[in-house]
C-alpha cells in the first residue's frame, strides 16, 4: 500500500488546450504504432522500394537529355505500376488495422472520451496516425528524391518544385483517403487482424475487380470504382503525363475520391456515434 | 450542490434505461448503490455529458452536462467498470497519457502519474507494462488514471468488481482515503453494498432507473429516529404478540426486536415486559445495515439467511 497521497492540487492555468491533447494522442498512438515491427519493416522496404527507382528514372532521364532538366512527368513513376500501391495497402492494413479496433477490444476509447475530447478529435487524431505512417512511403520518397535530384542538379528549380508540389498534393490527399477507408473498417470491429485482413482484402479485390470489369466491359469508368486508379489519374493530370487511349477525368476521378473519403470518415462518426449507445 | 438534476431520463431506443430523476446531490463521498441494470452506469454517463439524455437536464460542479460537456470532463475523473486500458503501454506511461489527454503538460503529467501510482500502491511495477497486470493492479491503475488530473470529483464505476477480499479491502482503503482526506468529491457506484459504509456520507438507491431514495446515509440507516431496538430476557414471542395487541409492530432482527417507537413513549415497553414478566436488557435507537435499507426500499424480500 502507498504511504501517501498527492495532495498538492494542480493550478487550472497548467492545463493545455486541445491541440495539445490531439498532439497527445497522435504522439502516443504513432509511437505504439509504429514501433510494431511488421510496420517498420514494410515502412522501410517500401521507402527504399520507391526511392531507388524513382532516383534512378530520374538520373536517367537527366543523362538520356543531354544534361538538360528530367521532364516532371518522369516523377510520377510510383502512380504509374502497383508496387507503391501494394505497400500503401500493407501498412494500410497493418497500422489501421487495429487503430480503432484496439480500442474498441480494450474498450480505452470510453476513457479517450471521458476526457476532454470530442469523438471528432479522437478520429482526427486516429486519423493522423495512420495518415503520417503512409506518408513515409506516399510522400517522404517522392519530395526527398526531388532535393536529391535537385541538389544534384538532375533536375531545376522549376521542375523540382511543380514535383515537389505535387508530391505534397497527391500524398496528402492518398494518405488522407486510405487512412478514412482504414478508420471506417477499423470501426467496424474490436478485432484487429479481421480489420487489417479486411482492409487489404477489400482494397486488393475492388481495385482487381474495378480493371476486370473494365476490360471485360471496355469502359474505363468502372476504374473510378479503385481509390488507386483515381488517385493515380489525379497524379498523372498534374505529373502532366500524355495521356494515350481512354482514360479517367482527373476531376472525377478527384471529386470520387474527396467524396470517398468524406462519405467513409461521416460513416465512422456516425458508427461510433451509435456504437457508444448500444454498448452502454 | 455538487449534482442537481431536473427530469433526466435516458432512454435507448424504447428501452428506458433511467429517470426521471429529479433530485440535487451535495458535495462529498457519495454512493450510488442498486441491483446490476438499474441505470448506475448510464446515471453515470449522462453526468459526464458521454449520453445525452432523452429528457431533462443536469448540471454537475456547476456545469450543463449537454452544453459544457468538453468543460465539464476537466474536472471529472471516471474510473469505468469494463477494462478500458491499453495493454502494450506501461502503467506510467498510461496513466501519463491519460495526463496528457486531460491538457496537463507532458513533464507535469508524468510527474503526477508517478505520484498516483506511488498512492495505489503500483510505485515497483510502474514500468511494466499493463498486459502483464493482475486484475487488482489493473483495477488500481484505473483508479490512478481517474486522478491524474487531479479532478475535483471522481466517478467511480464498481471499483471493487473482481477484486479478491484482499484487494477488495486495499481498494476500499484507496478509496477511503481518496473520499476523506484528499477534499474531493467521489461517486461511488456498486452493487456491493458493504462497500459503501465507511465512505459514503450520502446514499443514492437506483432500481430500475428510479430513485428509491436518497439522503444522508447516516439518517437513512437510523431510519430517521422512528424506531427502536430491543433486547428481551424471556418469552420473545409473548413480548411480541403482546406489542401487537397494542398495535405496536415488531420485528425479530438478529435475536433483538426492531420495533417502531411507540406514540406513547417507551415506558409502554416496560409495561408489557412486566406483562409477559420478560426483562428489557438493552434499549437503543435501532440502526440498520446498507443491505436491509436496500431491500426495504427496493421492496426485495432478504437472503433466506436473514435474521428477520
Amino acid at each position: 500500500m502507498a504511504l501517501s497521497s498527492p495532495r498538492y492540487a494542480l493550478e487550472d492555468e497548467t492545463r493545455l488546450g486541445r491541440r495539445d491533447r490531439l498532439w497527445a494522442i497522435f504522439a502516443i498512438n504513432f509511437r505504439l504504432r509504429g514501433s510494431r515491427t511488421l510496420v517498420t519493416i514494410f515502412a522501410v522496404i517500401g521507402f527504399i522500394a520507391t526511392f531507388i527507382p524513382l532516383m534512378v528514372t530520374v538520373f536517367t532521364s537527366q543523362l538520356l537529355g543531354g544534361g538538360s532538366s528530367a521532364a516532371l512527368s518522369v516523377f510520377a513513376l510510383p502512380y504509374n505500376g502497383f508496387l507503391l500501391f501494394i505497400f500503401i495497402m500493407l501498412l494500410s492494413a497493418l497500422a489501421g488495422g487495429g487503430i480503432i479496433a484496439d480500442d474498441l477490444g480494450s474498450k480505452s476509447i470510453s476513457l479517450y472520451l471521458s476526457r476532454p475530447i470530442t469523438l471528432g478529435d479522437y478520429l482526427a487524431a486516429k486519423g493522423a496516425v495512420v495518415a503520417a505512417i503512409l506518408g513515409l512511403i506516399a510522400i517522404v520518397p517522392g519530395v526527398v528524391t526531388v532535393l536529391v535530384a535537385f541538389v544534384l542538379g538532375y533536375v531545376n528549380v522549376t521542375v523540382a518544385a511543380e514535383a515537389f508540389a505535387v508530391y505534397l498534393g497527391v500524398g496528402i490527399l492518398l494518405t488522407v483517403a486510405f487512412s478514412s477507408i482504414a478508420l471506417f473498417l477499423s470501426s467496424l470491429t474490436d478485432r484487429s487482424a479481421w480489420a487489417a485482413a479486411g482492409i487489404f482484402a477489400l482494397l486488393l479485390m475492388d481495385d482487381i475487380i474495378a480493371g476486370i470489369i473494365s476490360g471485360v466491359s471496355g469502359n474505363v469508368s468502372w476504374l473510378y470504382m479503385s481509390p488507386w486508379e483515381d488517385l493515380g489519374c489525379v497524379a498523372h493530370y498534374l505529373f502532366s503525363v500524355p495521356v494515350t487511349g481512354p482514360a479517367l477525368n482527373a476531376a472525377v476521378a478527384l471529386a470520387v475520391v474527396v467524396g470517398l473519403t468524406i462519405g467513409l470518415a461521416a460513416a465512422t462518426y456516425v458508427r461510433l456515434s451509435s456504437m457508444e449507445l448500444v454498448t452502454e | 450542490m455538487l449534482i442537481e438534476a431536473t427530469g433526466l431520463s435516458k432512454n435507448y431506443g424504447r428501452v428506458h434505461a433511467l429517470g426521471p430523476l429529479s433530485l440535487e446531490l451535495p458535495t462529498g463521498s457519495i454512493a450510488l448503490v442498486g441491483p446490476n441494470g438499474a441505470g448506475k452506469t448510464t446515471f453515470l454517463r449522462l453526468l459526464m455529458g458521454l449520453l445525452l439524455p432523452t429528457e431533462g437536464a443536469a448540471t454537475v460542479l456547476g456545469r450543463d452536462v449537454v452544453m459544457q460537456g468538453l468543460s465539464l470532463r476537466k474536472q471529472v475523473g471516471y474510473m469505468p467498470e469494463h477494462e478500458c486500458l491499453i495493454p502494450e503501454m506501461t502503467g506510467v506511461g498510461f496513466v501519463s497519457f491519460m495526463g496528457r489527454l486531460s491538457g496537463l503538460p507532458p513533464a507535469i503529467a508524468l510527474s503526477r502519474a508517478h505520484d498516483v501510482l506511488q498512492f495505489v500502491g503500483l510505485r515497483e511495477e510502474r514500468y511494466r507494462k499493463i498486459a502483464e497486470y493482475s486484475l487488482g493492479m489493473r483495477q488500481r491503475v484505473k483508479l490512478a488514471q481517474a486522478i491524474v488530473h487531479d479532478p475535483p470529483l471522481c466517478l467511480l464505476d464498481e471499483p471493487t468488481a473482481g477484486l479478491d477480499p484482499i484487494g477488495r479491502e486495499e481498494m476500499l482503503a484507496l478509496l477511503g482515503t481518496l473520499a476523506k482526506k484528499t477534499g474531493k468529491s467521489i461517486i461511488l457506484s456498486t452493487h456491493l453494498l458493504e462497500d459503501v459504509e465507511g465512505i459514503c456520507d450520502y446514499l443514492l438507491v437506483l432500481d430500475s432507473g428510479r430513485a428509491v431514495t436518497h439522503g444522508l446515509l447516516k439518517e437513512l440507516l437510523s431510519l430517521g429516529g422512528t424506531a427502536i431496538t430491543v433486547r428481551i430476557k424471556g418469552d420473545q414471542d409473548a413480548f411480541m404478540v403482546a406489542l401487537a395487541s397494542r398495535g405496536i409492530r415488531a420485528q425479530l432482527v438478529a435475536q433483538e426486536l426492531r420495533i417502531e417507537r411507540p406514540s406513547e413513549g417507551e415506558k409502554i415497553l416496560f409495561e408489557v415486559a412486566r406483562e409477559t414478566h420478560t426483562q428489557i436488557r438493552h434499549m437503543g435507537r435501532s440502526v440498520q445495515s446498507v443491505e436491509e435499507l436496500f431491500l426495504n426500499v427496493v421492496n426485495r424480500p432478504p437472503p433466506p439467511s436473514g435474521g428477520s
